[in-house]
């Protein structure tokens, strides 16, 4: 057990691997609950995948990550993880997205029971012909509501419409039609081949006992045999800078009109460190499109936009893909090109960026105030950067204003997506 | 951690000081009488208060001067809280320990001037925001449609009269909106700072005497102090033979929801039997509705019964396949009688007790929960935690089954998806 720290934020981090290849992160705070989360790194758009040595790719439909974790909770004695947490006074659940499926729970009680259960739950598997068929109702009724809500329908379009080739491009539920056809085997395949835990982190916060946790853990995993294996190859292929379709109108009867757009960058490579590659370029986000980016009274004044503009980055592979989402009223092209000369200007003020960060520095010290944020920022360092990031503050507080523009002056902002949403007549 | 109660002048401060956070809490509650007419108000109001200032000029140089104070986060809505309606503040912002001194008077100046000294000019609000942020509203409005699960909550709430007064329709409300100008909108706010009674929660690792001398000098309020406030609304009676409201949409899933009503209900039932029933019937995973409508029956993804204790009444929603309403509402009507005879699993009675249990000792986890208990405290007279445990340990099987019998299916809606 090696005692770490992130520095300047107070927050103590007590890191373990077990000769399995889990690694645990556990982190202390002054709290009466705990949060305990086991994830593993496989998401949905992981779709094609082998151990290394092996022949063949194994190919799996999409949304099975997704149908996977659902199945999780079946299990041989009919005794529901879920239910156990509850009986427990806990409140346990699980999430997928593109990258990683995690499971989880938060109680002040019962503890190593829990953690047990928790362990367990991700370990033995139950997938029978009958409860695949019984999920499959459930999971159509999930997918349903995404098929009524227009951001998602724009966004599922957008993703395919961008790129060719990435699995990044299947939405983390599948289709209908992927969801149907998800068989028994699927799960076991993915299963086998994801959930070992080497391939899988631990980690908890709250009121713990690091020392105690990782004992308990250790005499856990006596009792299974996970053999060293060989690393996990995931299929990759190479992705074009152009977009697949620049621009698509769905019709649908809508009321309002849902537009997305989404560009396809070329990640620049200015700066090395990739943690710090990806804030510089949010930062080009937060300078031209933040709280207080000139843009913003603009769109706080357009009665055509009837939501605030909503702004992601996503890193793909090689890529970033940057998502601009707004609902408006009827003009959708004046949005969308007033979302374009913004994107290509590049004047920065220096009062700016230096505000930004310090917003950002209070928004780290916020996220380390519950134990499932700190969960949650453990998990994304060691699956984005391959451990966590405990200099992070002092690398927010060094960030540099020269370095930004050189960091993001060579992005080509030309592949670009458009999906409107809209009725009709 | 310690509880501090001041009695300043014209309102009431709260402080909770506890060295647990890293941030300092601050909510501020203006209550006042609900009425039919404050819904064409309320909405606009906190846009309109939201967007502007009377220090600065555009959105931009609020945020700006925001993220010079290390940006501290804050909303303003005004809520439901049964017969009286509450305008309030939260925000949340880093302890002047983690940027710099003074930071945290800085903080509650600002907040508060966005709360009680908005852009006037000639008696009215900044006309252009107004216009501005009333079209907006009125077009989220108008195409709710497109957002199926709003629109059925809006639609039930119009069939379903909890209130002592029947709501707008959604085309009432559009209308009534539509006359509403910026003087207007100024007026009910002057009414309500005039009318209405302040309750201010500050939590965090702070000196409380510091903080009552910051804010009895910042705080600019008009009203009064109040004693006794009633928050609750009894149900007196309801349909014997459920209202039944179907309409047709071009969507993929049906929204469905039951409302219910309770009638004649004890404090006691309804601080701590009813939580137990609803938890029961249809809480978790583990709920009866869960394990029959969704993971016997596969007709769901998601099926939950929600509470609205200061009204009485509780609502069950799910999503499903248009064809599948009769036999899912069969079901629901089957497990609530369950409910009644008492027919559900000892483990889940207990287990949704421990559950209860751990909700309490999480309380203290986080700032926001322990101002919203602390909140309940003051506002509608929750016992405190302590005693919350002590009573709901004494909840019986039979509790159980005594209040199923006066949960009564009122009206029933379904959004009916026909793509």
């Amino acid at each position: 057990m090696e005692k770490k720290n992130y520095e300047g934020l107070d927050l103590d981090v007590y890191e373990e691997v077990l000769d399995n290849g889990l690694r645990i992160y556990i982190s202390p705070i002054e709290r009466h609950t705990i949060h305990a989360r086991i994830t593993t790194f496989f998401g949905g758009s992981t779709l094609e995948f082998k151990l290394d040595g092996d022949s063949s790719f194994i190919k799996v439909p999409g949304g099975v990550a997704h149908f996977l974790e659902h199945k999780m909770f079946e299990k041989e004695d009919g005794n529901d993880p879920l239910a156990v947490y509850e009986n427990n006074g806990a409140s346990g659940n699980a999430f997928t997205n593109e990258f990683v499926t995690a499971y989880h729970f938060t109680g002040a009680g019962h503890f190593y029971e829990n953690l047990e259960t928790l362990l367990k739950a991700v370990h033995e598997p139950y997938f029978t012909d009958e409860n695949v068929l019984k999920e499959k109702g459930i999971i159509s009724q999930e997918k349903k509501q995404d098929l009524d809500n227009p951001f998602s329908i724009v966004y599922e379009r957008c993703l395919v419409n961008t790129f060719f080739f990435f699995f990044f491009k299947n939405t983390v539920l599948g289709s209908l039609d992927d969801i149907n056809s998800i068989t028994k085997e699927d799960l076991y395949n993915c299963y086998n081949t994801f959930y070992h835990p080497s391939n899988m982190i631990l980690t908890v916060s709250g009121d713990v006992n690091p020392k105690e946790v990782i004992d308990f853990v250790k005499k856990f995993y006596k009792d299974y045999d996970f053999k060293k294996r060989p690393k996990i190859i995931v299929k990759e292929k190479k992705e074009p800078l152009t977009v697949v379709k620049e621009k698509d109108i769905i019709h649908m009867d809508n009321l309002s009109k849902e537009v997305m757009i989404s560009y396809k960058i070329k990640r620049p490579t200015y700066v090395k460190d990739e943690y710090l590659n990806r804030i510089y370029f949010s930062f080009l986000l937060d300078l031209k499109f933040g709280a207080i980016s000139k843009i913003v009274d603009v769109f706080a004044n357009d009665a055509n936009l009837i939501s605030p503009v909503s702004s992601y980055l996503e890193p793909v592979g090689d890529y970033y893909m940057i998502i601009f989402n707004a609902t408006v009223k009827d003009d959708a092209d004046s949005f969308i090109n007033l979302v374009d000369k913004t994107m290509k200007e590049d004047e920065y003020s220096l009062d700016s960026f230096n505000l930004i960060k310090k917003a950002i520095l209070n928004s780290i010290i916020l996220s380390t105030e519950n134990a499932s944020g700190i969960c949650s920022m453990i998990a994304n360092q060691v699956y984005f950067y391959g451990a966590p990031i405990y200099d992070m503050h002092d690398k927010l507080k060094n960030l540099d204003f020269e370095t930004f523009k050189k960091a993001t002056s060579g992005a080509d902002l030309s592949n670009r997506s458009v999906v409107v949403l809209e009725s009709e007549d | 951690m310690r509880f501090y109660d001041y009695n300043i002048d014209n309102f009431n401060l709260h402080v909770i000081k506890t060295a647990r956070f890293k941030t300092v809490f601050y909510s501020v509650n203006v209550r006042f009488e609900d009425a039919k007419e404050n819904e064409k108000y309320t909405s606009l109001l906190s846009r309109v208060l939201l967007q502007s200032s009377s220090r600065f000029d555009t959105l931009r140089e609020i945020n700006a001067f925001c993220a010079s104070l290390y940006d501290p986060s804050y909303n303003i809505r005004v809520v439901d809280s049964g017969s009286q309606a509450i305008l309030t503040l939260t925000a949340s912002f880093a302890n002047e320990k983690y940027t710099e001194e003074g930071m945290n008077r800085k903080c509650f100046e600002f907040l508060s001037e966005v709360l009680f000294e908005p852009k006037v000019i000639n008696g009215a609000f900044d006309e252009e925001v107004f216009e501005v942020q009333k079209e907006k509203l009125l077009e989220n409005y108008r195409t709710m449609k497109d957002r199926p699960q709003s629109y059925a909550g809006s639609r039930l709430s119009e069939e379903m009269q909890i209130r002592k007064y029947k709501v707008y329709s959604l085309d009432e409300l559009i209308s009534e909106i539509e006359k509403v100008d910026a003087k207007g909108l100024y007026e009910f706010y002057k009414k309500i700072m005039g009318e209405g009674s302040l309750d201010i929660f500050v939590c965090g690792d702070v000196d409380p005497l510091e903080i009552k001398n910051c804010l009895s000098k910042i705080i600019k309020f008009k009203g009064k102090r109040k004693e006794k406030i009633e928050h609750y609304v009894k149900q007196l009676s309801y349909n014997k033979e459920p209202k039944m409201v179907i309409e047709p949409a071009s969507n993929a899933q049906s929204n469905l929801i039951v409302g219910c009503k309770l009638l004649d209900l004890t404090n006691f039932e309804r601080d701590y039997v009813f939580v137990l029933y609803s938890w029961i019937l249809g809480g978790g995973m583990n709920s009866l509705l869960s394990q029959t409508v969704r993971e016997q029956n596969s007709l769901c993804y998601y099926i939950y019964a929600v509470r609205l204790s200061l009204f009485d009444s509780m609502r069950i929603y799910a999503g499903i396949d248009g064809d599948k309403f009769e036999r899912t509402y069969k079901l629901i009507q089957k497990e609530m009688k369950r409910m009644e005879k008492g027919d559900f699993p000892l483990e889940l009675f207990e287990g949704v007790k421990e559950i209860y249990y751990n909700s309490l000792i999480k309380i203290e986890d986080s700032q926001n929960d322990l101002v919203g208990s602390f909140t309940s405290e003051v506002f509608v007279y929750s016992d405190d935690i302590n005693t919350r445990k002590k009573k709901m340990e004494k909840v019986t099987k039979e509790d159980v089954m005594n209040l199923a019998k006066k949960v009564h299916i009122d009206t029933v809606y379904l959004l009916k998806g026909e793509r």
